[in-house]
């Protein structure tokens, strides 16, 4: 099994595409945070609450430190990082009916199980290695660049969690944010069993990711009853270990959820895949 | 007839003298205008040329969720102020950290508002409003002690609609000068939204909605180590 998995690794890894993900958070996460940088808090200033604040209050310490900038670029870059996941997720097995190779792989003494394992494996561990990059590189940036200080939470009110609260939060979040971008990647595989076009499961899965996203997020009545349904409901879950107290019921619920979704997506990938005649 | 009316004009006389004498008495205070009481009041601050002081800061805002806060203060005549926190720390900046020589004249509108009874203490009410909209409040009211020229009470009020009432409570240091020892301070914020402009939960915690009396709530400040006219160097006010 760990050989299937490495030679999948070796796939993966050797496709230019699957650095997309990594140069792109290399990229955009120096450029924030020289922006923030030269704004000189102007980002946080300006905002009506804190000058409501600075009317009232002193405000001492350091607001803009690394730990702020960290959960910022969380709040701005979980938005994209499924389209990240879908690239190398979904050209799991599409790419392979493309590129005419799933047939020869299917011949092979393995069987289909365990080669679908070694794929999902593969599409978990690159999804674990994105969000551990924007993670090292936000936290270790925006410490070298803005500093330590307590987190301003953004959230209702004023939430500020101090020093040592924040590093366990992160430490929390960023698991969570794994898990959550997890069910992409069983998304995206699902996807690639379909089809036999890389570019489909991309495209698919960014579109339901885009449609679940809408309708969980706007405030219509109507999608109320939907929104318990989808997984994007849930995978939001990493914000909540800001919240303070944490709603730790909450955040175990989600979780479920987001585990149940991950073995009926991964669940279904598996039966269609064994049962599906390949022909390319 | 000449004795009895002369007799009787004495006997007016007196009693107008008596009259305006007890009408006088009791309203001797008022003599003093609202800049004679912020004059004793800046006079008494006065004797106290620097001092430092730790303050220990709780806050109990239901939408203001932020640690417990130490916040160093250093203060030098006329109006040096420096403060330092190892950590994020908000004070409330009218009243808390009293300096009657910032209220001035040209600065402000005043007027005694009367007198009102205070912790079982009769004080003037004196009303402060600024000339200029750069000044950051609206409306200050202090209640000063007569005696030892102290503010008891302080309420402010911005230009945003927030309001802050702090009531002080005193100790004599060094057998001279009155300083507050702990304080009181009940803040409105309304209008405060808070940080999550980017986004918002909508949906997650349902009745987790801003509410208006989640917006009232109190900081108790406690203030612990003065050291009075010890000297501080002027570098320290220079720090960022």
């Amino acid at each position: 099994m760990f050989r299937l998995i490495r030679l999948e690794w070796i796939k993966t890894f050797s496709k230019l595409r699957t650095y997309i993900g990594f140069i792109a958070i290399c990229v955009v996460l120096p450029l924030i945070f020289i922006g923030l940088k030269l704004d000189k808090g102007r980002f946080l200033t300006s905002t009506a609450s804190y000058t409501i604040l600075e009317q009232n209050f002193y405000i001492m310490g350091n607001l803009l430190n690394g730990f702020f900038v960290a959960q910022l670029v969380m709040y701005f870059l979980m938005v994209h990082i499924p389209f990240f996941i879908a690239l190398v997720a979904g050209d799991q097995i599409a790419g392979e009916a493309t590129a005419g190779t799933l047939r020869m792989i299917l011949i092979r003494p393995p069987s289909r199980l365990k080669i679908l394992v070694a794929k999902a494996a593969i599409s978990l561990i690159y999804t674990i290695m994105l969000v551990l990059c924007l993670a090292v590189l936000s936290l270790g940036l925006g410490i070298i660049i803005f500093g330590t200080g307590d987190l301003l939470v953004r959230e209702e009110g004023l939430l500020i969690l101090s020093k040592k609260q924040a590093i366990c939060r992160f430490l929390i979040a960023y698991p969570l944010a794994m898990l959550g971008m997890s069910v992409v990647a069983a998304l995206a595989l699902l996807l690639s069993v379909l089809v036999e076009n890389a570019i489909g499961p991309i495209i698919g899965t960014m579109a339901i990711v885009v449609i679940s996203v809408i309708i969980s997020e706007m405030p219509i009545s109507l999608f109320e009853r939907i929104r318990p349904f989808l997984f994007t409901s849930y995978s939001k879950v990493w914000q909540k270990a800001f919240l303070d107290p944490m709603p730790l019921n909450d955040i175990i619920l989600s979780v479920i959820y987001l585990l149940i979704y991950m073995v009926l997506f991964f669940g279904a990938a598996f039966f269609i895949f064994n049962r599906r005649d390949i022909l390319s | 007839m000449k004795n009895r009316f002369r007799s009787w004009l004495i006997g007016l006389s007196v009693l107008a003298t008596l009259l305006f004498q007890g009408f006088d008495y009791p309203t001797k205070g008022n003599e003093l205008t609202a800049d004679d009481i912020l004059r004793n009041l800046q006079s008494a601050f006065a004797k106290i040329e620097d001092y430092t002081v730790l303050l220990h800061v709780e806050t109990d805002i239901k939408q203001v969720r932020v640690p417990q806060m130490e916040i160093k203060v250093f203060f030098k005549q006329p109006d040096k102020l420096h403060l330092q926190s190892k950590g994020f720390a908000m004070l409330p900046r009218e009243g808390m950290l009293i300096n009657p020589n910032r209220f001035r004249k040209e600065d402000f509108y005043m007027s005694i508002l009367g007198k009102e009874t205070f912790k079982d203490m009769e004080t003037f009410k004196l009303e402060l409003v600024p000339r200029k909209e750069k000044i950051k409040v609206r409306k200050v009211i202090i209640w000063v002690d007569p005696v030892k020229w102290i503010s008891l009470k302080i309420d402010t009020i911005t230009w945003h609609g927030q309001s802050i009432k702090i009531d002080f409570e005193y100790r004599k240091f060094l057998d001279r000068y009155w300083l507050p020892v702990k304080a009181k301070a009940f803040v409105d914020l309304s209008g405060f939204k808070g940080f999550s402009s980017f986004h918002e939960r909508s949906g997650w915690e349902k009745g987790s909605g801003t509410g208006f009396m989640d917006k009232k709530g109190e900081i108790t400040v406690q203030f612990y180590d003065y050291r009075i006219n010890e000297g501080i160097p002027d570098s320290i006010f220079d720090q960022e």
